[in-house]
């Protein structure tokens, strides 16, 4: 039973959490990424069609460019399309909505852990400002989805356990599996976690023979599909690309690309070691894990700076704290980190998304404790002292959190988010009736064309090109060897050569400043420059005639 | 006296201390051709006269260092394992490369040992301890400007921690004598040649003048200006709160156990050993805790060799570091010994899993060292294959 007042503070910090999340979603971060406008498109196709843009019949894998997509948060967002229309709201409408609801859950997961209202409060207070999962909440990312549904489903193993009532090792299994469906990370999350805990629980599984078979059953014939797309459709094929093996430091300065024989498989071994030590960096947990900035400045982490104190009281707190489900949150650490550490890139916040609780608790644990120390001071000052230099502390940190999502995130990294992609699309909408072709160069960035994007994508989502029309039309690939190349209808995407494309007499060219002469040399030819947040001009639209 | 109860374990410490040099020309064999540019010493600096590093010095320290540290040893587990901590030094990379690299920083090392023994006599005899405790001060101050804040810092909080009070009163006289002889030496050496000393401060406390912090700042200020938040970025985004963030969490990532059980910062560099290998990561954390647990006030003394470290530009400075390895090597004995006591099964699983992986990843960094690391080394450094330590 809840406490009419504990509900109605959890209800005002929901809301609080909501506020966070919602708030201007669809303009901050400032363009959709290349992975949500796969979503939406893919979303949007099957909304119109029933399949998604390969011509795939309510596909279990969506094939995306390079990769294969989870399922589950493409149909989610067909939901959401249906409901709010087919926007850059309705795309993260749902990862808003879920973060949100992590932060009311999580109060009853704490609770149930602890059995005290005050600590699952402050927990969900934690959670409902953590920049963390505000981030991660604020653009369509399926690990945040995953998490929350890991969370669930090992709070129904824990009530299995407990309780031994067989609607929760349903439950439990139904919810890691979906966890499965959602994010990569989780979906090797998941089996690690549940081996790990069959062999350090075994004993316990055993005594409640009848859940425990249930479980295993519901978590084997959902999985099935999975399995068969994982092996069959090309759903592992992302698995393979990102394996820790292919992993550039690791291949040029470890093994130099070639291994002398079996006993050289050690190298991995330790160099995976090393990544998974990593993710203890304070660098990363507190200032840099969420790169909303560049690389060399300090920005966001996991958690705020002020949290450290609370996180390193925390596990001296949780070494001496007795509860039966104690394991269970120490295999989910320990098993958590595994996923991302063996992908073949650094740290990755996102990755570590199924990993919110326990940390969270953790932190709370040391809060909690924290507050008793200091309270415990008879000493009136030093008391005030500490209260005041936390206090300060704190406000600091949401103050400088605050100034990273409204400011530098945007001028810093509006780039990577592929910002100006939405306003081409407009701008060629507005113009592509008086030409015969569109030429796109897929190359962008202020500093060199380093970056690659996918302006199909953008083009398709943001035009509401016909899914049934993209799916049956003539596509053409790479015509030329040393460069890619792709194109449907009038658009060509790839590499402009503006000696070669400027020969075309009736064309509309989309590209950075790099792929062109100079704006004199272009005069009236160059139609418009589209700017980033930041002030510089990140594409121009260029006509041959 | 526990000095002579050494006497027990001699034979042993010269096996020990022959294998751990035949590590030592192991390495510099695999990695011949690999020369290291003499370093001065900062006396050199004020006299005028250019005193060079040389490797018989370098391995005369080192076997100073050796001793040290089984001396230590004796007072700290005599009962136990009095020749633990010597093991955990003798068979760690971060020593023997070191020693073979000719790196200024096993003397400097054996300075913060002698210290810390003068420290461990001046219960029990307080002549020697005063004399032990004096020459390393003088020899440290003279051959590198860190010491001239370390060791009279971890002199300050060593009397702060003392709670016998005839120690206390006894640590307080030497203090000011300390104190006194630090302050005539800075004058000196101010007055013999003011800008040596300048920029040897420049160089070596280098992480306050950062420019990409400073960098950092002026972009972050720029740009909340520019959109009207002036006064909130006036408050955050300044040397000193950004700073403080940095310095602390400079300090907490140097704790990390990725700095000393991986190669996450690489020695000289290039290498792929781990300072420290891999199977000490779990007495270190049990002792650790088990320090925690006992309130060993006196492990924060430690906190004070992280200081060399955290004045660099460098996030983590691996080689200035070195300086912290006896607090690391405390703990894991400590760990070791704590986790040997036990009788519980689990904690025994835990003493041969870590035995297992030392072993295993002993064998396999002599392996690394035979095959690859040269080519590593030639890659990083190319075709100068000098190094130049700082």
């Amino acid at each position: 039973m809840i406490k009419k007042n504990t509900l109605l503070i959890l209800i005002i910090i929901t809301l609080f959490g909501g506020f966070l999340r919602f708030y201007k979603v669809d303009k901050n971060p400032t363009s959709l990424t290349g992975d949500e406008i796969s979503f939406g498109y893919a979303a949007y196709s099957i909304l119109e069609t029933g399949r998604d843009e390969s011509g795939r019949f309510l596909p279990l894998v969506i094939q995306s460019i390079g990769d294969y997509k989870n399922p589950l948060p493409a149909y989610l967002m067909v939901l959401s399309f249906k409901i709010f229309g087919v926007s850059d709201f309705a795309i993260r409408f749902q990862n808003a909505l879920f973060g949100t609801l992590f932060v009311f859950f999580f109060f009853f997961f704490l609770k149930y852990l602890t059995g005290k209202d005050n600590f699952a409060l402050l927990g969900s207070l934690f959670l409902s400002i953590s920049p963390w999962n505000i981030f991660y909440s604020r653009f369509a990312y399926e690990p945040l989805i995953a998490s929350f549904f890991s969370m669930l489903g090992i709070w129904f193993f824990m009530k299995m356990l407990d309780d031994r009532k067989l609607r929760f090792s349903f439950l439990s299994a139904l919810f890691m599996v979906l966890t499965m469906y959602t994010g990569f990370a989780q979906r090797l999350f998941i089996p690690i976690f549940v081996f790990a805990i069959s062999v350090f629980k075994i004993k316990e599984l055993l005594k409640s023979k009848k859940q425990t078979s249930l479980f295993i059953l519901t978590f084997l014939f959902l999985s099935l599909p999975l399995v068969y797309v994982s092996l069959f459709q090309g759903a592992s094929t992302r698995f393979k690309m990102v394996f820790i093996a292919n992993d550039i430091n690791y291949v040029r300065y470890v093994i130099f690309g070639y291994l002398n024989g079996l006993v050289d498989y050690i190298y991995l071994f330790f160099f995976w070691i090393k990544r998974y030590l990593n993710y203890l960096q304070p660098f990363f947990i507190f200032s840099n894990a969420l790169q909303m900035v560049l690389p060399s400045n300090m920005g966001l982490g996991l958690l705020y700076p002020f949290e450290a104190l609370f996180l390193g009281f925390g596990i001296f707190e949780f070494v001496k704290w007795k509860n039966r489900n104690k394991d269970i949150l120490l295999i989910w650490l320990f098993t958590g980190i595994i996923p991302d550490s063996i992908t073949n890139n650094e740290q990755h916040a996102g990755r570590l998304l199924h990993l919110t609780p326990v940390i969270f608790f953790l932190t709370t644990l040391g809060a909690f404790s924290f507050i008793k120390w200091v309270f415990s001071f008879k000493n009136r000052l030093l008391r005030f002292s500490f209260v005041f230099i936390f206090s300060s502390l704190f406000i600091l940190n949401l103050v400088f959190a605050f100034l990273v999502f409204r400011v530098h995130f945007p001028y810093q990294k509006s780039e990577s988010f592929d910002e100006g992609l939405r306003e081409v699309v407009y701008a060629v909408l507005k113009y592509q009736d008086k030409y015969d072709k569109v030429i796109f160069d897929i190359r962008r960035g202020v500093d060199g064309p380093y970056m690659v994007s996918n302006p199909h994508m953008y083009l398709l989502f943001y035009s509401k090109y016909d899914p049934e029309r993209y799916q049956t039309i003539e596509k053409i690939r790479d015509i030329y060897q040393d460069e890619p190349y792709f194109s449907f209808d009038k658009y060509a995407f790839g590499y402009i050569n503006w000696y070669r494309d400027s020969l075309n007499k009736n064309a509309l060219l989309v590209g950075s400043p790099w792929s062109f002469p100079e704006e004199k040399v272009l005069g009236d030819k160059l139609l418009e420059k589209i700017y980033l947040s930041n002030g510089k001009v990140a594409f121009y639209i260029v006509s041959t005639r | 006296m526990f000095l002579l109860r050494i006497n027990k374990h001699l034979s042993n410490f010269f096996l020990i201390v022959v294998l751990h040099f035949l590590l030592v020309y192991f390495l510099s064999k695999h990695l011949s051709g690999v020369s290291i540019l003499p370093d001065k010493f900062f006396i050199s600096t004020f006299l005028g006269k250019e005193f060079y590093i040389t490797k018989t010095f370098i391995y005369l320290s080192e076997f100073f260092n050796l001793f040290l540290i089984f001396v230590l040893g004796n007072y700290f587990f005599a009962d136990k394992n009095p020749l633990l901590p010597l093991l955990i030094y003798s068979f760690s990379p971060w020593s023997f490369y070191h020693t073979a690299f000719v790196s200024p920083y096993i003397f400097f090392l054996s300075i913060v040992l002698l210290f810390v023994l003068g420290i461990i006599l001046l219960k029990e005899n307080k002549g020697l301890s005063i004399f032990v405790i004096t020459f390393s001060l003088f020899l440290g101050i003279l051959t590198s400007l860190f010491f001239l804040f370390i060791l009279p810092l971890f002199w300050f909080l060593f009397y702060l921690l003392v709670e016998d009070k005839k120690l206390r009163s006894t640590v307080e006289k030497f203090l000011i004598f300390s104190l006194i002889l630090v302050f005539s030496l800075i004058v000196v050496t101010y007055l013999v040649n003011k800008e040596a000393v300048f920029s040897y401060f420049k160089n070596e406390l280098s992480a306050f003048g950062d420019p990409g912090f400073i960098n950092m700042i002026n972009t972050y200020r720029g740009e909340s200006v520019r959109e009207g938040f002036v006064f909130l970025s006036k408050i955050v985004e300044n040397k000193y709160i950004l700073g403080f963030e940095f310095i602390v969490l400079k300090l907490l990532q140097s704790l990390t156990p990725a700095t000393f059980f991986t190669s996450q910062e690489k020695m000289f560099g290039f290498s792929f050993s781990p300072p420290i290998f891999l199977g000490f990561l779990i007495p270190f954390v049990y002792g650790l805790y088990k320090s925690f647990i006992s309130r060993n006030k006196y492990l924060i003394l430690g906190l004070v060799l992280l200081l060399p470290s955290l004045m660099s530009l460098n996030l983590i400075n691996i080689d200035r570091l070195i300086l912290f390895f006896p607090v690391v090597i405390y703990l894991i004995s400590y760990g070791f010994s704590s986790l040997s006591d036990s009788k519980d099964l689990r904690f025994r699983f835990l003493i041969i899993l870590s035995l297992f992986i030392l072993i295993f990843q002993f064998l396999f960094t002599l392996y690394d060292i035979r095959t690859k690391e040269k080519e590593r080394f030639i890659r990083y450094y190319g075709s100068v294959q000098e190094v130049k330590i700082r």
